[in-house]
Order: C-alpha cells, then sequence, then structure tokens
C-alpha cells in the first residue's frame, strides 16, 4: 500500500516535469524542475476536479496524462539537445551564489519561525482555501459551494484548494501541513523559478541577485507561510512572463514554450480570479507585441499555440463559473452602480492615494522594495537590446495587470478604504516576483565590467548572449 | 575604477543590503503560544462534531458579535472544524430574507451563562453542553 500512496502523493511532479520536458527540451532540468513544479500542481488539481464530476478516480486520469505526455515525446523524439559544457563561475557568480545560499537559508528558517505561528495558515486560510479543500474531500464536496457560505467566495477558482484536497485524500485526514508544504512548495519554488529563468535569459550573476532580492522582501516569506492563493498566482505570472521571453529568445520555432505560457496563464485564472486580468491583459499585449513584430501573420502563426496551452484549463473554468455563485465585486452591479463608481471623483482620490501610500511601503522594510528595486536598476543602467520584445510584453502585462487591479477597487462594492487595506498589499505581493524579473530583464549586464581570473577573460563571451546554453540548431520544439 | 564598475558595485551592495535587512526581520524569533486559535477551537468542536448531523445545513448562535473581527472569527472557526456540515449565523442578518427552520444549532458561547437566553430568543434550547462555550441547541418542540 505504502509504493501505491507513494505513488499518488508523488505524481504531480513527474507529470509538469514531464509536461515541460516534452514541450520545451531545451530549457535546462533545473527550470524545467521549478516550472513543472507548477505545473504538475495546476494539472493534477485539475483532474481531481473532473474526478470529482466524472466519478473517475483522480489518480486514473494523471495516470493517463503521464502515458499520454511519455507517448508525445516518444512519437515527437526529439534529438537529444547537444550538450555545452557549463562555463566556470565567475568570481561575481560564485560570491553571489554563496550570498544566494545563505539568504535562501535565511529565508527558509524565517519561513519555518513564521508557520509555527499559525500553522493553520492565515484567516483565509482557513475561512476560504482551506475550507473549500475539507468539502472537496468529502462526498458532499458540492456543498463547499453553496451560497450559505457566501463570505468564503464560492466563486474564487479551486487549484489550490483541489490539490490541497487530492493530497489530503490520498494522505487521508485534514493534517495541515500538507497545505502547509504546498505554500512551501510555491514560496521557494518561484524563488528558484526567477534565479532560473534570469540565468538562462541574462546571467547567473543577475538569476542569483534577483533571488536575494525576493528573499530579502519579509512580506513574500510571511505570504509564503499564509497558505493563500497570492503566492500561487505570483508564480504562474512569473511563468508566463519567464516563458514568452525564453520564446522570443529562442525563436518562432519554439512553440513548445507558447503552449506552455499558456498553459501556465491559464493556470494562474484556475488559482484566483485575478489570474483572469492575467489572461486578458498578457493576450492583448502579446498580440500587439506580435503584431509590430510581424504583422497579423505572426499573431496568428505564435498566438495559436498560446491559446492551444490556455484552451483546456480555460473551458474547466467556463464549466466551473457555469455553476458557481456570481463574483460580488462584477456579478452582482447594475449598470447604473457602475457608471455612478466610474463618476465618482472621491474614489479615484481614495484609490490613488491607497496604491501611492502601498506603493512606497509594500515589503515590510523601512523602505518599499519598489523603491529598491529601482536604486539598483538606476545603478545597473537599462538595456533591452537583446530582450525587446520579452521587456514590452512583461511591461505592458504589468501595466495593463496593475491597471485593472485599480479599475477593480474603483466598482467594488465593499468600501474602499476596507478592500485596500485587506487586500492592496497581497495584490501587490502577486506581481512582485514578475517585476523583479522584468527589472532584471530590462537592466543592463554587469559581467564585462568585472575583471576575470584565468586566461584571455576578453575571450569569453557575453554572458547574455551565450546565456541559451543550447545550440539553436536543435530546433525540435515546433 | 571606471564609472559603470563603481554603479555595478553600488548595484550589488544594494541587492546584498536587502538580502540582510530580509534575513533580519525574517527570522526574528517570534513568541509561539501553546496552540494557535485555529487548532485550539477545532478541539473545542471534536465532541460536539460528533453530536451533529454529517452533512446539510444547521443553525448557528453566539454571544459574539459579527461587527467585529472576533465575532466573525469564531463563527468562520466553527464552520472551518465542522465542514462537511455548513452552519448558518442566526438570527438571519441578509436584508429581505427568512432564515430556513432548523431543528439543529451550534451554540459557540464565549460567556457560558447567555447561552439559554440567546438560545430561547430563537427557538431553542440547550440539549448538552460540551464545556468550553461548545453547545448543542435543538429546536423548542411546540405543545
Amino acid at each position: 500500500m505504502i509504493p501505491i500512496a507513494l505513488y499518488e502523493v508523488c505524481l504531480p511532479l513527474p507529470i509538469g516535469f514531464l509536461l515541460v520536458r516534452a514541450l520545451a527540451p531545451r530549457i535546462g532540468m533545473v527550470l524545467a524542475a521549478c516550472l513543472g513544479l507548477g505545473i504538475g500542481i495546476g494539472a493534477v488539481s485539475c483532474a481531481y476536479f473532473i474526478s470529482l464530476f466524472t466519478g473517475l478516480p483522480s489518480v486514473v486520469l494523471e495516470s493517463a496524462l503521464v502515458l499520454g505526455i511519455l507517448l508525445f515525446m516518444w512519437r515527437a523524439a526529439p534529438q537529444s539537445p547537444q550538450r555545452v559544457a557549463a562555463k566556470p563561475f565567475t568570481r561575481l557568480e560564485l560570491g553571489l551564489g554563496l550570498a544566494f545560499v545563505v539568504f535562501l537559508g535565511c529565508g527558509i528558517r524565517g519561513w519555518m519561525l513564521q508557520w509555527r505561528v499559525a500553522p493553520h495558515g492565515f484567516w483565509d486560510a482557513w475561512a476560504i482555501w482551506n475550507l473549500r479543500a475539507r468539502f472537496l474531500t468529502t462526498d458532499y464536496w458540492r456543498d463547499g459551494l453553496s451560497p450559505v457560505l457566501y463570505w468564503s467566495h464560492p466563486d474564487y477558482p479551486l487549484l489550490l484548494s483541489g490539490f490541497v484536497a487530492r493530497m489530503w485524500r490520498f494522505t487521508g485526514g485534514w493534517d495541515p501541513g500538507v497545505s502547509a508544504v504546498t505554500s512551501f512548495l510555491f514560496t521557494f519554488g518561484t524563488v528558484c523559478l526567477l534565479v532560473a529563468s534570469l540565468t538562462l535569459l541574462k546571467s547567473r550573476a543577475y538569476g542569483f541577485a534577483a533571488g536575494i532580492i525576493l528573499l530579502g522582501t519579509p512580506y513574500f516569506i510571511t505570504y509564503g507561510t499564509a497558505q493563500l492563493a497570492d503566492i500561487p498566482l505570483s508564480f504562474f505570472i512569473l511563468s508566463t512572463l519567464a516563458l514568452l521571453a525564453l520564446q522570443d529568445r529562442f525563436g518562432p520555432e519554439s512553440s513548445g514554450l507558447a503552449v506552455l505560457a499558456g498553459l501556465t496563464a491559464a493556470l494562474a485564472a484556475w488559482t484566483k480570479n485575478e489570474g483572469l486580468m492575467l489572461v486578458a491583459a498578457v493576450v492583448l499585449v502579446r498580440a500587439i507585441v506580435l503584431f509590430r513584430a510581424g504583422g497579423k501573420r505572426m499573431v496568428i502563426g505564435q498566438g495559436r499555440f498560446f491559446v492551444l496551452g490556455m484552451a483546456p484549463v480555460l473551458l474547466l473554468i467556463a464549466f466551473f463559473k457555469h455553476f458557481a455563485p456570481p463574483n460580488p465585486h462584477i456579478g452582482t452591479q447594475s449598470a447604473a452602480t457602475l457608471l455612478a463608481m466610474v463618476t465618482d471623483k472621491s474614489r479615484y482620490a481614495e484609490v490613488n492615494q491607497a496604491f501611492v501610500k502601498h506603493f512606497f511601503s509594500f515589503g515590510n522594510l523601512s523602505v518599499g522594495v519598489f523603491l529598491i528595486l529601482a536604486v539598483w536598476l538606476a545603478c545597473a543602467g537599462l538595456d533591452v537590446k537583446k530582450n525587446r520584445a520579452a521587456a514590452h510584453t512583461a511591461l505592458g502585462t504589468l501595466a495593463a495587470m496593475l491597471a485593472g487591479y485599480y479599475v477593480v477597487y474603483l466598482i467594488s462594492p465593499f468600501g474602499v478604504a476596507w478592500l485596500v487595506a485587506t487586500s492592496l498589499d497581497r495584490v501587490l505581493l502577486q506581481l512582485w516576483p514578475a517585476v523583479i524579473f522584468t527589472a532584471f530583464l530590462c537592466a543592463r549586464v554587469p559581467v564585462e565590467a568585472w575583471p576575470e581570473p584565468g586566461p584571455s577573460p576578453a575571450a569569453r563571451p557575453d554572458d547574455a548572449e551565450a546565456a541559451p546554453s543550447l545550440p539553436a540548431t536543435t530546433a525540435t520544439l515546433s | 575604477m571606471s564609472a559603470r564598475l563603481a554603479r555595478n558595485i553600488a548595484g550589488i551592495a544594494v541587492v546584498l543590503l536587502m538580502g540582510i535587512a530580509g534575513a533580519y526581520v525574517e527570522t526574528r524569533p517570534i513568541p509561539v503560544s501553546q496552540m494557535d486559535t485555529v487548532t485550539y477551537n477545532e478541539t473545542r468542536f471534536v465532541a460536539l462534531k460528533r453530536a451533529l448531523p454529517t452533512h446539510g445545513v444547521v443553525g448557528y448562535i453566539s454571544d459574539l458579535d459579527l461587527s467585529n473581527d472576533e465575532g466573525t472569527a469564531a463563527w468562520y472557526l466553527a464552520q472551518y472544524s465542522l465542514a462537511p456540515l455548513q452552519v448558518y449565523f442566526l438570527p438571519n442578518r441578509t436584508p429581505g430574507t427568512t432564515s430556513p427552520i432548523f431543528d439543529v444549532a451550534v451554540g459557540n458561547f464565549q460567556n457560558s451563562n447567555l447561552a439559554a437566553a440567546l438560545a430561547a430568543r430563537n427557538g431553542f434550547v440547550v440539549e448538552r453542553d460540551f464545556g468550553a462555550g461548545a453547545m448543542l441547541l435543538s429546536r423548542v418542540k411546540q405543545p
């Protein structure tokens, strides 16, 4: 029995990893593992929800998914990419790498300290996410979406609750450790994803530096223990932008990366309603970026792969939303009420003031972490030559999402002051890893300024040039 | 030292300082109580849960006011502990709607002395007291 239980518990990891390797064999094992973690959790969460409806055991659906991916990998039979010897670490990379490991240790220690105080997570964890997960483990799971529990937001999507419920069902009982471990995986998975993606796109030094900035944000670690959906959402926002940046780097033939980006965007929407904002923003911005680069043909040529990745999960979300109660922000107000809100100047003033205040204080350090990042960017300087399309996609998506959040605050039926006080920092947290990613993507690589030991440092290619570290000859993604 | 190198060093200093400041804030010792609020409430409701139906909806009566976090948290924590049973706050507070009629209700009281009076006001009697303010209430039988 133990091997079967172990198989059931561990299944999300191979699902995600294999899916990433099948669609993007060129991105390397570490990044594939980071992306695979979230994608695997998302995939089994979807499978669990389908199993609740169909009555099929979720492990059967998941095993079928693994077989399907293996079959795809076998049929596609990509040439194994030529291995390129890893460049030795420079002094700067070594120093920042060691510092990253130390700060990672501190982050984990901080996580453990804060988790001991609230092993069941923060208020919303037991009032919303874990409460729903408890219902989903039982035969009465539909009661968890009942209007009687209106205050627990039954319209919220089910990635986190579904995954925790699945693990609870396999492990037996409602051990709070399960949801805590899930929170831990997403928290430090986001850190590793940031480091791995920037290492590939820019340089190891920048990967480690970005990781240190994220780990040095106390608010991120605190909410890493909260067992809420904000950090998982930040993981999927970062994944989507990183995958699109990698697609731009590897060229249009790397359509598998676009499929994965579509999938992670849809999984963001399966995590929280704010994820739907990501879907809308990234589709719009990406279409504009692609149109400017290559016209309608490029929009259709590359956009279809993104849509292909999104479609299955978006269909599932549409099915879920069909019978879930409406969202109180948008589903319950008349057009006249909405119009009155958007024409009320005092609401604008209130929201503007809140955004400015939280922008300068976000992060739980004495100085707002956005300011610290801005100072760092001023020191590093800007250079988007090699990542122009990716930088435009990331910046445009983040700006569109912020604008979307602004509108939600403006038209919320709840008091602006209360809503801002209880949510704006969490909303900024959702974007924070992607903001760091975008800043580093746009920054000038420092490497040539650093004298290195050994023969002919000038012969060493610029990190950004060498970053993909995989030959362009293995075009196995299309 | 070139200006570029100086700026690079300043950038790295910013990163490391932020890492150090963050690590300092994150790893400060935090006092931990013997039992967190959620676990404490779960323990309070264990015996009561056995006396309730396994699913469906039951009433919920409390002396804690919903206008503050304490009362709201008590209600939500009772719901969390008693899932997959749904607990319905009584008296009904949603304008324009009427409460369903429940035969059974959960009593969750900070001051147990108020239980009988509050239960009676909503048409219930205390059937069993499980201690620590957790009670099983049943509807008063009409003669």
